[in-house]
């Protein structure tokens, strides 16, 4: 290769490996949602596909460039008399085209294995005896441009956004959606299920591991898909049924004027759209807010869930979230802090 | 003997003047405005890249609004996919095909000229959606039913529908052209196992063309009727079925996306012989597995719709048709690699673009081949890991083979040579933008970052990678800007060509750059499938071992 050729080769490869350093080195920690980081039987399941696939997609890489450079470097510029007439080699290509299909064959053996490993409740092994052995939690996951409401068969308990679930139970979801195609993805419990108007999927996944799991709307729903996120919170079974307790209890009533004040505010302003139980707001186009303060993020799952957040929520749902389907109600600071005052005891 | 084309006069021959291209019929013509306007296309869309990915440089950014940005992705596929990817291969089909197969002209020469208006018309209205209350807003490929009036109010789902459609009978009638002219007017003695490859693979999209389009032609119509005369092919709230509009689009949309690649596969099945100095390895096997492709890209097409519900035998079926396209895709590597192998290589620019597709094209089929394992689609499906791979095939593929045939037919178009070293600094910086842009983002996807988001929060760990992204994507923008000084200072001065730049050995190097209205004053016989070639060494002529 030409001097300047090698020079070239090495500017790039140098530049490659520093990119894959930055990657390499830039907090580890911070990936939520990463696939390789499985918290449940069925992603692992997934995961440990998706490392066979890159091993084998590593060294079919490595052996076409490999020869590619070898190629390059072997027979640059060679004196053209050199070049042998070759048409082909039928035995060759017979080969290599029976080669390819053997490694496919076994990667289809693998992909059906694995989807199976990764919907079917029979196929998950429960780790040990837990409180309701072999009983699925249902929920009902509907999806909204751009948020998410979940319904547990419990005294019809209704939230927004954020989904709590017992570990080491199966977790069976029935998704719907309000208006358009969504689709659900927690990318560290399982893979994604659309989320489709006029059907009813169901996904199942179980948690292995306590801890909040990031949930992203994975198909393009519109102007704010990109603000259509969820939590899940995965728990031990006594933490979730405390969890269960509070969503079954009734909304909490206002002790100070000002709470009340910001009731009333609420019954004028927000009861259109959004449900506290016991109350007269029954709006259905919003969030349940009955358990509202109790929940870590708003807007779906758009920033942290504390006054100040919540303050400049309601004051211009527009500016945090543009296009979505909550308008600018036009009240006064004031009336806003009165408002704030009372979601925020909704607990 | 005069044809009809010369005895029309003054409105053919080698005229000058606007006019005379606007009237023209000549294949050669039509192929140069179909290469130019799908260039102009490429460069708007490539700025809405820059646009996209400056608004995604870092997290929380407002350089775009979610609209803007919306339609903005939209129509950056749109355009890609309508008004680039297939009007340059119809451009390239329609400028060589009939040199490489020894005729004067397309069979159908005003059809021709009728296609590229068509094309230019749909292109324009598609583009007026801008003026008109705003362009489409719900992706390239318009999912129902965020596409219906109830959630898409402003009429810019209107004029893609139209404009699809417009479009759609401009590519059948380009198809119906290039087809019949392979068919019947190929030089004595060329029979299709003498037919150059990139023949071939244009002979076989013209079929996929022919059933594909029309897929997408009448689910467009469909979608119209729904928004506007209260039909209820895909709207769910009224009985229809939003999956009906996926089958339907997939199935054009899974040939479109080989469509979009077969014509380049015979790019590199030219290029890379006459600069290795030997002839292409295994012939026979890559014109036949481009026949096999052309009829399996109609069997996967539910590949893309492996996480709405399908169920798991109807799953594994498409999981099962997808890794059997894979086997003919995958071993024209090696037919290529065999190429190589043995040669006598030649760096010229176009052979630098061919090598780079092998490289770079090489990762996209295998993250294709990785998304065709349904539990892992599950995951990234719909994730940055998809725009990863389209990138790697559209992009390392169509978009680099593109180039290679740019530099290599640019002479025999210009009758001028263009600059080897601005040609290897734009492939250099290709390269490196390709590697940073498209291969973080197939990291992103992994990472679990959804693809059409407009922004996305601080805390996702995705920081990095996106600045990394759009800094490879400034580098692709100025690698084009690289490009378009060599056409400038190229056409205005680059060296004098003459007919065969290159020594190359199939038809079109038989006669002059630019050739002339009627293409050859002397036809070479044809006994081989380089009938240069055995011109030049009748006594290592490829017909004396039978080809």
């Amino acid at each position: 290769m030409r001097p300047g050729r090698r020079a070239h080769f090495k500017a790039v490869a140098s530049i490659a490996l520093a990119a894959l350093g930055v990657v390499a080195l830039s907090g580890c920690e911070a990936f939520p949602v990463a696939i390789f980081r499985p918290e449940s039987p069925g992603a692992t399941a997934i995961n440990d596909l998706s490392l066979i696939l890159l091993a084998i997609a590593a060294v079919v890489l490595v052996g076409v460039e490999a020869t590619l450079l070898l190629a390059i470097v072997k027979f640059r510029n060679r004196p053209e008399e050199s070049a042998v007439q070759t048409y082909g080699n039928v035995r060759l290509e017979t080969s290599w085209t029976v080669a390819t299909s053997l490694v496919i064959v076994v990667v289809l053996v693998l992909t059906v294995k694995t989807m199976v490993e990764a919907t079917s409740i029979q196929a998950i092994v429960l780790p040990s005896a837990s409180a309701w052995p072999g009983d699925t939690l249902n929920v009902r996951v509907v999806g909204h441009q751009w948020w998410w409401s979940f319904e547990y068969p419990q005294g019809n308990v209704v939230t927004a956004n954020e989904m709590h679930i017992p570990t080491d139970r199966p977790i069976k979801v029935q998704l719907e959606s309000a208006d358009v195609i969504h689709s659900f993805w927690v990318p560290r419990l399982a893979g994604k299920t659309d989320v489709i108007p006029g059907q009813i999927n169901f996904g199942t996944f179980l948690a292995t591991t306590p801890g909040v799991y990031a949930g992203e709307c994975a198909e393009f729903c519109g102007i704010e898909h990109a603000h259509m996120g969820f939590r899940v919170i995965a728990e031990p079974i006594s933490d979730f049924s405390e969890w269960m307790k509070q969503q079954l209890s009734p909304a909490a009533e206002p002790a100070t004027a000002a709470q009340r004040q910001g009731r009333e505010e609420f019954q004028r302003n927000c009861a259109g759209c959004h449900t506290v139980n016991g109350t007269e707001a029954s709006g259905k186009a919003g969030p349940n807010l009955t358990h509202f303060a109790s929940r870590q993020a708003l807007g779906a799952n758009l920033m942290e869930n504390n006054p100040a957040n919540l303050a400049r929520w309601i004051q211009n749902p527009q500016a945090s979230k543009p296009g979505n389907l909550m308008p600018n109600l036009g009240m006064s600071p004031a009336m806003v802090e009165q408002v704030v005052s009372y979601v925020s005891i909704l607990k | 003997m005069a044809s009809s084309a010369d005895s029309l006069g003054g409105h053919t021959g080698d005229d000058t003047g606007l006019w005379s291209w606007v009237t023209t019929t000549n294949h050669k013509r039509i192929g140069v405005l179909y290469l130019t306007t799908s260039f102009v296309f490429f460069l708007a869309a490539a700025s809405m890249a820059m646009l996209m990915r400056t608004q995604l440089i870092r997290p929380n950014n407002d350089f775009l609004s979610p609209d803007a940005y919306n339609q903005i992705f939209t129509m950056h596929g749109t355009t890609m996919v309508f008004l680039f990817g297939m009007p340059v291969l119809a451009g390239f089909g329609n400028y060589v095909v009939p040199l490489m197969i020894g005729t004067r002209d397309m069979v159908f020469p005003r059809l021709n000229a009728f296609s590229y208006w068509t094309y230019l018309a749909g292109a324009i209205l598609l583009y007026s959606s801008f003026l008109f209350g705003g362009a489409p807003n719900a992706g390239w490929f318009s999912y129902a039913p965020l596409t219906e009036i109830t959630y898409a109010q402003t009429a810019g789902m209107d004029y893609w529908s139209i404009s699809m459609v417009i479009l759609g009978i401009a590519s059948i009638a380009g198809a119906v052209n290039l087809l019949v002219t392979i068919l019947v007017l190929r030089a004595p003695g060329m029979g299709f196992n003498r037919m150059p490859l990139f023949v071939w693979a244009t002979l076989v999209n013209q079929f996929m063309i022919l059933v594909a389009m029309p897929s997408l032609t009448a689910a467009a119509i469909m979608l119209f009727l729904d928004r506007h005369y209260a039909t209820s092919f895909f709207n769910p709230a009224t009985g229809g079925d939003p999956l009906l509009w996926q089958h339907l689009f997939w199935f054009f949309g899974h040939p479109e996306v080989y469509i979009l690649i077969l014509p380049v596969f015979g790019i590199i099945s030219e290029v890379i012989p006459v600069f290795a100095r030997k002839p292409i390895f295994g012939y026979s096997f890559i014109a036949y597995s481009s026949v096999a492709i052309g009829v399996l890209s109609f069997t996967v097409w539910a590949h893309h719709m492996f996480a709405v519900g399908l169920g798991l035998a109807a799953d594994a079926a498409f999981a099962f048709t997808s890794f059997t396209i894979a086997v003919p895709t995958s071993v024209k590597i090696f037919n290529w690699l065999a190429t190589l192998w043995g040669g006598s290589l030649r760096f010229r620019t176009p052979m630098l673009f061919a090598l780079g597709f092998i490289g770079l094209f090489v990762i996209g089929g295998l993250s294709g081949m990785a998304v065709a394992v349904v539990p892992f689609d599950w995951q990234v499906t719909d994730s940055y890991f998809i725009v990863g791979h389209l990138h790697s095939v559209l992009f390392g593929g169509t978009a680099f083979g593109v180039f290679a045939g740019t530099y290599y037919w640019f002479p025999k178009i210009t009758g001028r040579m263009m600059d080897e070293r601005l040609g290897a600094v734009s492939f250099w910086l290709l390269v490196v933008g390709f590697l940073f842009t498209f291969q973080s983002f197939h990291i992103l996807g992994l990472l679990g970052m959804p693809r059409r988001i407009y922004t996305f929060a601080a805390n996702m760990g995705w920081n990095e990678l996106n600045l990394i992204g759009t800094l490879g994507a400034y580098v692709i923008a100025v690698a084009t800007v690289v490009f378009l000084w060599n056409l400038v200072i190229s056409l205005r001065s680059g060296r004098v060509a003459g007919p065969d730049p290159w020594d190359a050995w199939t038809l079109e190097w038989a006669t002059s750059s630019p050739p002339p209205k009627h293409n050859f004053d002397r036809l070479p016989e044809v006994r081989s499938r380089r009938p240069l070639w055995d011109e030049k060494n009748p006594d290592r002529a490829d017909y004396l071992t039978r080809h």
